[in-house]
């Protein structure tokens, strides 16, 4: 275990000095460094800017349905909630800081805001936004600050003296309740203005894509509401995946788990019906500014964007796990003569399906490197839609892999590891999502012979087409790795699932 | 140091010693001799025409007037070559027209009584031409160009807020040369991957029946333009006078206006240059760019690198009596420009036809760009 820490530890610290690196690097070389153009303004940064808002927002508004609206059950995952929505606004910042071209800056947002701009309005929300969090946490935390500040343990107790802020509880028992009263109505206080800065910290983010009339796909009432919702789902998952892999394991711990778990299918279920809803009406409506969107994304040269990611990891995948894992075959009962046959089913079975994820792989990279000529993954959502076979094949081979963690998901393995991967592919299956709102709404031009109107060594920044470069992607890496080491850190030094050592010693409980 | 140049033109009636000071050749000693020279001229040869008799002899007359005239051409000849220098090193192209003026008007007024018949004074004094031209006014000989001169006199009469800059494309006129996407990344010194007029072509037919179509696509500034509204710091303004500006000091970068604008009339600036990758960069990409009247370096990450760029009407040639670069350039005399507050203006004119459209302008977005079609 300490060994795995250890290396844990070392590869984020690694890609953080990377991802560091090449962050400095872009700062002095300038935007040339990305692969952005002039009419496609807004590239990876910007999709992973609104996904972590969005982590964040979900993580938030979940947290308030333990602190607002008293859902008991996820009380353990609450403060948990409250630090990830902490995290991913840092990270998002972070990431919409790095996409500025004179990311020096930025400050005039606030010095010398123009709040005709949704961009101004939601800048000043994140402010406090990250405020309210920051206070809701901290009331919460204080009292098991205190007490691991008096532990043992070196830099935890001297970050928590820190983070305490020389508050300390009451000796007095009856003052200690009202204390704690008073704080429980602060905290609840705090998250119900909190629900209406979520929603318009992420709503608002949506809002900043809706108000472009100049974009028809992004340009609808809907928009904002889309945002929400698989922020809310995004939120959702993070916490499953992060309780399911991190949580207490008590009495609580799978009842917590399906619920969070269930809410997510619930948020995604809701999310891919407004996306059915939009695409009918665009598609109905025939407006080729719509049509043209979308016939990009469904078949244009990132189909697997959408097809594989937002519809198959962020929506089928997750649904079905959960699904089978609801309606697992607890294993027999552990008699001497009956769990062995099973157990070797379970590992024939097992076999089979690793060798045919081996031989899937084997062919997956074959297909990717063969066509387009160049190998590796960056290549990997480059197939062309030409490739009808490609297409297929993937399409096919995505959901044997479905049907596959399916019918495992319902006899083997514990429910632990199925509702964290749903979790997780739920997370990284929202990336696509994010990256589906913001690039497909540049590939249409805005008048049509733009492309080709002028032609001049620099016009490759014209373009309508869109791959992050390497900076592009080694930055966000780094940034990434920045974020979840700082949060791994905070994870293992803050009491966010309580102290119960703490709280028994104290006077109240005693 | 700069701004004197471009300042606006000095009142007619001011006094002679204070007119274009600072920086020029043009200075008030000079003038006081060339005066003075001037008025001994002139009164010797009045002395020599009203006492006729007086005068020793006819001869001594004719001399004094050959003399004058000798010195008013070498005075002549010699503002002329001032202008050219200061030409050459500068960019005080309003002083210029009006050092030429003025030494034009002088030597009128020197050769008047002489009957010497003046001969135009060429391609520098095209305020003038415009201005002679206006008044003869003949809408079917006139020059559209020497009319839009004038208009942008008058216009640049009237306090700021008063004028409406617009332009007019005549597509029907439009040849899709490019020289006016070509003049404009002259004038503006544009990098490579920074565009503020390109030329849209469009093909019209099957072949063989096939036409083309050109719609050059300047900034439309719009008058309700959505890029002012979404920027976050303000950095893009509408200016009182229609222009549509960006203070590149400003700007975080952040190609939300590029995003928003519904033409896509922005180009973000990457820090391109032509001749990276050669032993040395070539001057005419480093040297400053003169956008809103200010002086644009390009070295490092300094703005303008790394912001957004657009069209601007060619704000700081309008400020200097000069109509912008595309309208200048046009082969097919295809784009005019003028004030459209003021309905004795060609734009206006022209706008009122029944064949003046705009781009979408179901967006309500109101551009100030018309094209007759
Ligand atoms: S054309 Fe575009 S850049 Fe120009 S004023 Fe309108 S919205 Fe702004
Ligand atoms: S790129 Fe500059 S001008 Fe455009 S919206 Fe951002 S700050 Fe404003």
């Amino acid at each position: 275990m300490k060994r795995l820490k250890t290396a844990y530890y070392g590869v984020l610290g690694a890609l953080v000095a990377l991802g560091l690196a090449t962050v400095g690097y872009r700062l002095v070389a300038g935007m040339k460094v990305t692969a952005m153009t002039s009419y496609v303004s807004w590239g990876f940064w910007v999709a992973l800017y609104i996904y972590f808002i969005g982590l964040s927002a979900g993580s938030f508004l979940l947290s308030t349905m333990v602190y607002v609206f008293g859902m008991h059950s996820l009380e353990k995952v609450g403060r948990a909630a409250l630090l990830s929505a902490l995290g991913a606004l840092a990270a998002g910042l972070l990431f919409v800081w790095v996409d500025l071209g004179h990311p020096y800056r930025f400050w005039e947002i606030f010095s010398r805001p123009h709040f005709t701009s949704v961009m101004a309005i939601e800048s000043w929300l994140y402010l406090i936004y990250m405020v309210l969090i920051l206070a809701e946490l901290w009331l919460l935390l204080r009292d098991d600050l205190v007490v691991v500040a008096r532990s043992s343990r070196r830099i935890a107790a001297g970050l928590c003296r820190v983070l305490a802020l020389g508050y300390r509880p009451p000796e007095d028992p009856r003052q200690l309740a009202r204390t704690r009263t008073r704080e429980k109505l602060w905290v609840r206080i705090l998250g119900s203005i909190g629900i209406p800065v979520a929603i318009g910290v992420h709503g608002g983010t949506g809002a900043i894509f809706a108000v472009a009339v100049a974009r028809p796909y992004w340009n609808s009432g809907l928009f904002p509401v889309v945002f929400l919702v698989s922020a809310l789902a995004s939120g959702a998952a993070l916490v499953t995946f992060l309780y399911a892999a991190f949580g207490k394991r008590d009495g609580d711990f799978l009842p917590i788990l399906r619920s969070v778990a269930m809410l997510t299918v619930l948020f995604i279920g809701l999310d891919l019906l407004l996306l059915v809803s939009e695409v009918v009406v665009g598609l109905y409506s025939g407006v080729p500014s719509d049509v043209n969107v979308f016939q990009a994304m469904f078949t244009g040269r990132y189909w697997g964007v959408f097809w594989l990611g937002q519809i198959g990891l962020a929506g089928i995948v997750p649904i079905v796990i959960v699904a089978a894992a609801e309606r697992r075959r607890e294993p027999a009962p552990a008699q001497a003569g009956g769990a062995r046959p099973v157990a070797r089913r379970v590992r024939q079975t097992a076999m089979w399906l690793a060798g045919l994820v081996a031989l899937f792989v084997i062919a997956d990279v074959w297909l990717l490197a063969e066509p387009v000529g160049r190998a590796g993954i960056l290549a990997a959502l480059q197939v062309p839609t030409r490739h009808h076979a490609g297409w297929w094949y993937w399409i096919g081979e995505l959901v044997i892999v479905i049907a596959a963690a399916a019918w495992l998901a319902r006899s083997w393995g514990s429910p632990r590891l199925w509702y964290g991967a749903a979790g997780l592919a739920t997370v990284a299956g929202i990336l696509a999502v994010r990256l589906n709102i913001v690039i497909p709404g540049f590939v249409v031009p805005e008048l049509s012979g733009l492309r080709t109107a002028y032609v001049d060594p620099g016009d490759f920044r014209f373009s309508y087409h869109y791959f992050p470069s390497f900076w592009e992607l080694a930055t966000s890496v780094g940034m990434i790795a920045l974020i979840v080491l700082v949060f791994s850190l905070l994870w293992e030094w803050l009491p966010l699932f309580g102290s119960e050592p703490a709280r028994t010693a104290s006077p109240s409980q005693g | 140091m700069v701004g004197q140049h471009v300042a606006e033109p000095a009142p007619a009636d001011s006094p002679p010693g204070e007119r274009g000071g600072g920086g020029t050749e043009w200075r008030p000693a000079n003038r006081r001799a060339f005066l003075r020279n001037l008025a001994l001229a002139a009164a010797s040869a009045t002395a020599a025409g009203v006492f006729p008799r007086a005068a020793s002899a006819a001869s001594a007359a004719e001399r004094a007037r050959a003399k004058a005239v000798v010195k008013a051409t070498r005075l002549r000849r010699q503002y002329r070559r001032q202008a050219q220098e200061s030409l050459d090193e500068s960019l005080a192209r309003q002083e210029i027209g009006q050092a030429n003026a003025a030494a034009d008007a002088t030597l009128q007024a020197a050769a008047a009584p002489l009957g010497y018949p003046l001969l135009a004074l060429g391609p520098l004094t095209l305020p003038q031409t415009g201005q002679v031209a206006s008044q003869a006014a003949d809408p079917v000989t006139e020059d559209a160009l020497a009319r839009m001169e004038a208009d942008l006199k008058r216009a640049l009469a009237k306090p700021v807020e008063q004028r409406r800059w617009a332009m007019v494309i005549d597509a029907r006129k439009c040849i899709g040369c490019s020289a006016c996407t070509v003049a404009c990344k002259a004038e503006n010194k544009l990098p490579p991957g920074v565009v503020y007029r390109p030329v849209l072509v469009e093909e019209v037919g099957t072949f063989p029946n096939v036409t083309m179509r050109f719609i050059p696509r300047p900034c439309m500034h719009c008058e309700n333009p959505p890029c002012v509204k979404v920027c976050p710091v303000g950095a893009t303004f509408k200016r009182p006078d229609g222009i549509v500006a960006i203070d590149y000091d400003v700007c975080i970068g952040c190609r939300y206006c590029l995003a928003a604008c519904p033409y896509q009339a922005r180009t973000f600036d990457w820090g391109l240059y032509y001749t990276s990758g050669t032993p040395e960069l070539e001057q005419y990409e480093t040297v400053p760019s003169f956008e809103y009247e200010e002086l644009w370096p390009r070295e490092g990450l300094r703005s303008p690198i790394d912001n957004a760029r657009k069209c601007h009407f060619c704000l700081h040639r309008l400020d200097a009596g000069m109509l912008p670069m595309c309208v200048t350039t046009c082969l097919g005399r295809a784009t005019y420009f003028g004030d459209q507050s003021d309905p004795k203006s060609l734009v206006s004119e022209l706008i009122a036809q029944p064949n003046a459209q705009r781009l979408k302008e179901e967006l309500g977005t109101d551009p100030k760009v018309y094209y007759l079609v």
